[in-house]
């Protein structure tokens, strides 16, 4: 028998086989996007539903998204706007974001009954941003006018409140809410940004910024008020873990780094990102226990996906994060690693335990 | 007789004599250069105030920016950037420097940084940082020469920055334009219009002004034609306040559309349509007022190199129409640029697929007869003023025009003007008269061209500004000792310069008032200088110049573009020679005080020449850079010391700025390297670097090849690769990760040393077996061990028919088992048959169901290289 009587080079990929590995510790689902363009993701309910937005590579028509009962959802923008973002969805699936109106920007609540509803501005202000709601319909996000940029929390009882800044600073954005009631974002200054937990009893505190670094920004917060963003300095940008118990934390960044941001964190404090590496910028996920795994390690590399980056991961441990089919570089461009993510559609990807 | 026609592909195109076939075909559809290699691909590119092109790469790259030299081809690496300013936006402030804002920190992630690049003084400043972090801004050059920076990435988090900014000269800091913030797509095309707001011209279809004065606002404006976006199409102001945008959307559309803003109620409308539908193509206003589309591509996707569109194309505004010009060779498609230079050609450059390279396209109007020339221009205008322009075709002379020096990066031009000035024939030139504000022409440099039907001139690069300085004008008169009138002498002062009459007088117009030194000097004779004080809008007359004869003496020395100095070369002006001692350096003497010509040449260099004023009893320096007509090759490979595997991806950095990686197979090769001495550094993650110099010689090629050791960050992966149904081990397997490959020796053992630690992908494959790739995480300084039990496959196929023997289609077959376990579902064919790819040998099950069929199982046997044959009656 002869046994070379053919040469087979990774051909099994092409095979639909059943064969495990060891460490594909998740299952990938390809959300697609919105005119078959480019779609990126920026939040995750607890049942799996995504919020993000959707458009032309690089260009027009992007419109925000909620991907739900395995179909991707438009949702339009405000009246005569040309570009939307949807930044939040909470368990009901309501949708919180933001979208150019004829001339200005402001703050929107989708819901499946109404639609887009906008929120308005807080007094005297011209544009606003939603980024975030919880399972009681708080909405958080930042106002802006003459005077500049203030983090507000809205209700539909009450309208839009002015959450303030540090002492200090001007200008404030709120990215986050858990739910109970719980505020993370950023104060800024002219030449600053400081990352804040903002509580109704507590009023707004500072998170600090890592050792050496000047700034930071809160990007997410979990039930137990435990908080994960991104700090910058003369080091480069670093994602961080935030607890109420050990402070501020450096994640690091994955082998052959140097930039890490930290966009998710879950009920058991694990925490996804972004984080450079010797292949390029990837998807991440931390906890104590690991540390920082590259994503593309926990999944099977069957289906030529490469995850750039995570945004958020729900209790259930679901992570959506965004990427490509490597479609590999010209041979004369060998520069970088990463022409897939750079110059052309990226795709959602939901990763299911 | 047809006459044989040389084209020096990168020097100047002033006179070029054609005749025949080939002349006629250039004189209306242009020509291409060859293609001209560059150390990097210019991403984005600019047109300097000196005449010269910055350009800058992607990623690491761009912090190498380059200078290339239009009239010499050459390029010269420029001072590094302050960092990475990939993907940034920029455009040129009032005095020249180039504001450059935002940058790459990672894919979709913006740098806060801005800077910016002084062309004379080859410097870069940092400014104060921008509100957030901007990837893919726009930058646009208000009336009063403050720059609004639009969009951009934050990060994939936040999207786009919504806060319009603004640079403001006079306090050095941004001013949020806070009451206008709107998401915009990535490098919007904003232009400064004719009422001083800035004009959003897509690439979605609403259009709107940004008035960017207090803290902003928008209005609407009109809604594009196009509603499918253009998408990566140019957008050209290609007069005062006409805006053609041409092609772009995917799939690429080949319609253009124009909107003219002085018009009272600004609409777009469609004009013709492209020959060839376009993307990731440029856009050029020429001298002349018509519009070159170059590159792209007609495919769908973000950017399709199996379509190339290599035809240019000429849009004229008086028509309306494009017509189709000579094609380029390379695809110049995302990343790619174009710039318009100041003898009228055009540098088409880069693109990722298109690589490190330029060619250069001549219009057809450079082939259309004598050009024009300018002999005398200010420095610099102020707004509304008449000003004068030497030249000595004055009474030809049917167009004047004005175009801002170019900024562009991702198929658009960030710092575009084009303006037609009125002009009137004087005496010796033309009194032309400048913009009447900056709302038309922003403050800044300028390329003036004069034409005469659509040929243009070389241009002359001024400065426009809103109050150029008072000026008046000297008349006198050179004599020598004896003083007999002296014809032909030049006399120059406040940057002006004017040449003496048969009965030596001179006149030296727009020259700025106050106190100015006036220096004659003419061949043969010792400069000598006066004072005159000029008065705004008077007429001085100066003392009588008289010039004593006199020589001096010219030194220097020449080296070549690789920094070598060169013994004997030749120096010689129309008066004498001598030749360079062994370090390259060189002494004429007795020099007649002049402005006398110098020609270095040496064997196997291009001749260089210069032109030098010599002083009576001084001296005048005069160094040369000789071109070599051979380049080297630099070339090697980077292995790891410890296992001789090939690394990937290493970086070669040379001691001259230039910058490459090995490719998949270790290896890297640079062209065209000047003949010289260079230090070599090669580096890889998980590495200790290496160096090495080595000396590179003329039309040969230098090997130098570096074994870089592992560092002590990286681990040791070590496994046995065997064939799974016998444990029996596989010689000459190939393990592989992204960072390197190795082979297994005669027991099946494979070692991969120097792995950065890290979690990797893992790959074993030999002949006739199928390949398996685990994940696995390496540590520093320890061993893994992964093991590649690996399977020989074969295949199961057969035939499904019913009882009555006829053949049944769309029936499942289900194969499930295997040494490695193994599900494949498979449907038979219109003749009921079925076939599966390669599986791992071993035993199958294999189940067929059909609805109206009751299923079945059969029980089989794979074994390596054979089809086995399975058959159902259902």
């Amino acid at each position: 028998m002869n046994h070379r009587i053919f040469n087979w080079v990774g051909t099994i990929l092409l095979l639909t086989v059943s064969v495990q590995f060891a460490t594909a510790q998740y299952k990938v689902t390809d959300l697609g996007a919105l005119e078959g363009g480019s779609a990126v993701p920026r939040a995750l309910n607890s049942k799996g539903d995504v919020a993000g937005r959707s458009g032309h590579a690089h260009g027009s028509h992007t419109r925000g998204f909620l991907w739900t009962h395995g179909r991707m959802i438009g949702l339009g923008a405000l009246p005569v706007g040309d570009y939307s973002s949807a930044a939040g969805v909470n368990d009901l699936g309501q949708v919180a974001g933001w979208s150019n109106t004829a001339n200005s920007l402001h703050a929107f609540l989708w819901t499946t009954s109404s639609g887009l509803r906008d929120l308005g501005t807080l007094p005297g202000d011209s544009s606003s941003q939603a980024w975030a709601i919880n399972n009681s319909g708080v909405v958080v996000g930042a106002s802006t006018g003459a005077s500049g940029t203030r983090a507000f929390l809205w209700t539909s009882a009450a309208g839009m409140q002015d959450l303030g800044s540090l002492p200090g600073d001007t200008e404030s954005k709120a990215y986050a809410i858990n739910q109970v009631g719980q505020v993370a974002g950023e104060s800024l200054s002219a030449s600053r940004s400081t990352a804040f937990l903002w509580s109704t009893n507590g009023g707004m505190v500072s998170l600090g910024v890592l050792p050496g670094a000047t700034t930071s920004t809160a990007y997410a917060i979990n039930n137990s008020g435990q908080v994960a963003g991104q700090s910058y300095g003369s080091a480069g940008m670093r994602a961080f873990v935030w607890t109420p118990s050990q402070g501020i934390q450096d994640l690091g960044t994955l082998p052959g780094g140097d930039y890490s941001t930290a966009s998710g964190i879950n009920g058991t404090g694990q925490v996804v990102g972004t984080s450079g590496s010797s292949l390029g910028t990837r998807a991440f996920i931390w906890d104590s226990a690991h540390g920082m795994q590259d994503l593309n390690g926990l999944i099977s590399p069957n289906g030529g996906i490469v995850l750039a980056g995570a945004v958020a991961i729900n209790d259930a441990g679901q992570i959506v994060a965004y990427g490509n089919r490597s479609h590999g570089s010209p041979q004369s461009d060998v520069v970088q690693l990463d022409h897939a993510s750079h110059a052309g559609p990226v795709h959602v990807y939901l990763l299911t335990p | 007789m047809r006459s044989v026609v040389i084209v020096s592909l990168f020097g100047c195109l002033a006179f070029i004599c054609l005749s025949g076939p080939a002349a006629a075909q250039s004189s209306s559809v242009g020509q291409w250069s060859a293609v001209q290699n560059l150390p990097y691909r210019p991403v984005h590119a600019h047109l300097l105030p000196t005449g010269k092109v910055l350009f800058y790469s992607y990623y690491f790259e761009s912090e190498y920016p380059q200078i290339w030299d239009p009239v010499t081809g050459t390029t010269v690496p420029a001072a590094q950037a302050p960092y990475q300013i990939f993907c940034s936006g920029h455009a040129f402030l009032p005095n020249g420097d180039l504001l450059v804002t935002g940058g790459h920190m990672a894919d979709n992630v913006g740098l806060p940084d801005a800077a910016v690049y002084n062309p004379f003084t080859d410097s870069w400043t940092m400014l104060p940082q921008m509100n957030a972090g901007r990837w893919y801004p726009t930058n646009t050059v208000l009336a009063n020469g403050d720059v609004l920076v639009m969009g951009g990435n934050v990060n994939p988090v936040t999207d786009a920055d919504p806060l319009p900014q603004v640079w403001q000269l006079a306090t050095q800091n941004w001013r949020n334009l806070s009451s206008a913030q709107l998401a915009l797509p990535l490098y919007p095309r904003m232009l400064l219009a004719p009422n001083g707001q800035v004009f959003d011209a897509g690439p979605d279809v609403t259009s709107r002004y940004l008035n960017t004065s207090g803290t902003g606002s928008w209005t609407t404006v009109a809604t594009m034609n196009d509603s499918a976006g253009r998408d990566y199409g140019p957008v050209v102001m290609y007069d005062v306040g006409k805006i053609l945008a041409a092609g772009g959307g995917d799939p690429p559309t080949n319609t253009a559309e124009i909107i003219d803003l002085t018009s009272s109620a600004p609409a777009w409308h469609y004009t013709g349509s492209m020959q060839y539908a376009r993307r990731q193509a440029n856009a050029t206003v020429l001298p002349d007022g018509t519009v070159l589309i170059t590159g792209g591509s007609s495919g769908s996707g973000f950017d399709n190199s199996s379509a190339p569109v290599y035809a240019a194309e000429l849009w004229n505004p008086a028509t309306g129409t494009f017509t189709t010009m000579a094609s380029s060779t390379v695809y110049r498609g995302y990343h790619s640029t174009a710039v318009l230079l100041p003898d009228g050609r055009i540098l088409s450059a880069g693109g990722n697929v298109g690589g490190p390279n330029a060619e250069i396209y001549s219009p057809p109007y450079l082939f259309n007869g004598a050009r024009p020339t300018i002999t005398s221009a200010p420095t610099g205008i102020a707004y509304g003023q008449s000003f004068f322009v030497g030249t000595p075709n004055a009474t030809s002379i049917t167009q004047v025009t004005l175009i801002r020096l170019a900024s562009t990066t991702h198929t658009f031009n960030e710092n575009q003007h084009f303006m037609h000035l009125s002009f009137s024939q004087a005496s010796g030139g033309l009194n032309v008269t400048a913009p009447a504000n900056g709302n038309i022409a922003p403050p800044g440099h300028y390329m003036l061209f004069v034409l005469i039907n659509g040929v243009p001139s070389v241009a002359k690069i001024l400065l426009v500004s809103s109050t150029a300085p008072a000026t008046g004008t000297i008349t006198g008169m050179v004599t020598n000792a004896a003083g007999a009138a002296l014809a032909g002498a030049t006399v120059s002062g406040g940057g002006v310069t004017a040449t003496t009459s048969s009965t030596g007088n001179y006149t030296l117009a727009n020259v700025p008032a106050g106190e100015v030194q006036i220096t004659a000097s003419r061949s043969g004779y010792n400069s000598a200088s006066e004072f005159v004080s000029v008065s705004s809008g008077g007429t001085s007359t100066a003392p009588t110049i008289k010039l004593s004869s006199g020589t001096g003496t010219i030194t220097g020395v020449v080296k070549n573009s690789g920094g070598t100095l060169l013994g004997g070369a030749t120096v010689a002006y129309s008066g004498g020679s001598t030749l360079t001692n062994s370090s390259g350096a060189y002494t004429l003497n007795g020099v007649p005080a002049s402005t006398v010509q110098l020609t270095a040449s040496f064997s196997s260099y291009t001749d260089a020449h210069q032109t030098v004023t010599v002083p009576a009893s001084g001296s005048v320096t005069a160094n040369f850079v000789l071109t070599s007509t051979w380049t080297g090759t630099l070339q090697g490979s980077v292995t790891n010391s410890v296992t001789g595997a090939a690394i990937s991806g290493a970086k070669i950095a040379v001691n001259n700025g230039a910058v490459t990686l090995t490719d998949s197979t270790g290896s890297y090769k640079m062209t065209n390297v000047a003949p010289g001495s260079y230090t070599l550094t090669a580096s890889a993650s998980g590495y200790g670097s290496a160096t090495s110099t080595v000396s590179v010689g003329t039309n040969t090629t230098t090997n130098a090849s570096f074994k870089l050791t592992p560092n002590s960050s990286a681990g040791t992966v070590t496994g046995k690769v065997t064939n799974i149904s016998n444990g029996a081990a596989i010689y000459g397997a190939t393990v592989k990760y992204s960072g390197a490959s190795t082979t297994t020796n005669t027991s099946g053992i494979y070692t991969l040393s120097g792995v950065p630690a890290g979690t990797y992908t893992f790959t074993g494959s030999a002949n006739g077996y199928l390949s398996r790739s685990f994940s696995a995480s390496v540590s520093s300084g320890t061993t893994t061990t992964l093991n590649f039990p690996l399977a020989t496959a074969g295949k199961i196929g057969g035939k499904v028919t019913t009882t009555t023997g006829t053949a049944l289609s769309g029936v499942t077959v289900k194969i499930s088992g295997g040494v490695i376990s193994t599900t494949v579902y498979l449907t038979t064919d219109s003749s009921g048959q079925y076939l599966s790819n390669w599986i791992p040998v071993g035993s199958y099950t294999v189940t067929v169901s059909k609805t109206g069929y009751s299923s079945q199982s059969k029980s089989t046997t794979v074994s390596a290289g054979v089809t086995s044959t399975v058959n159902f009656t259902m």
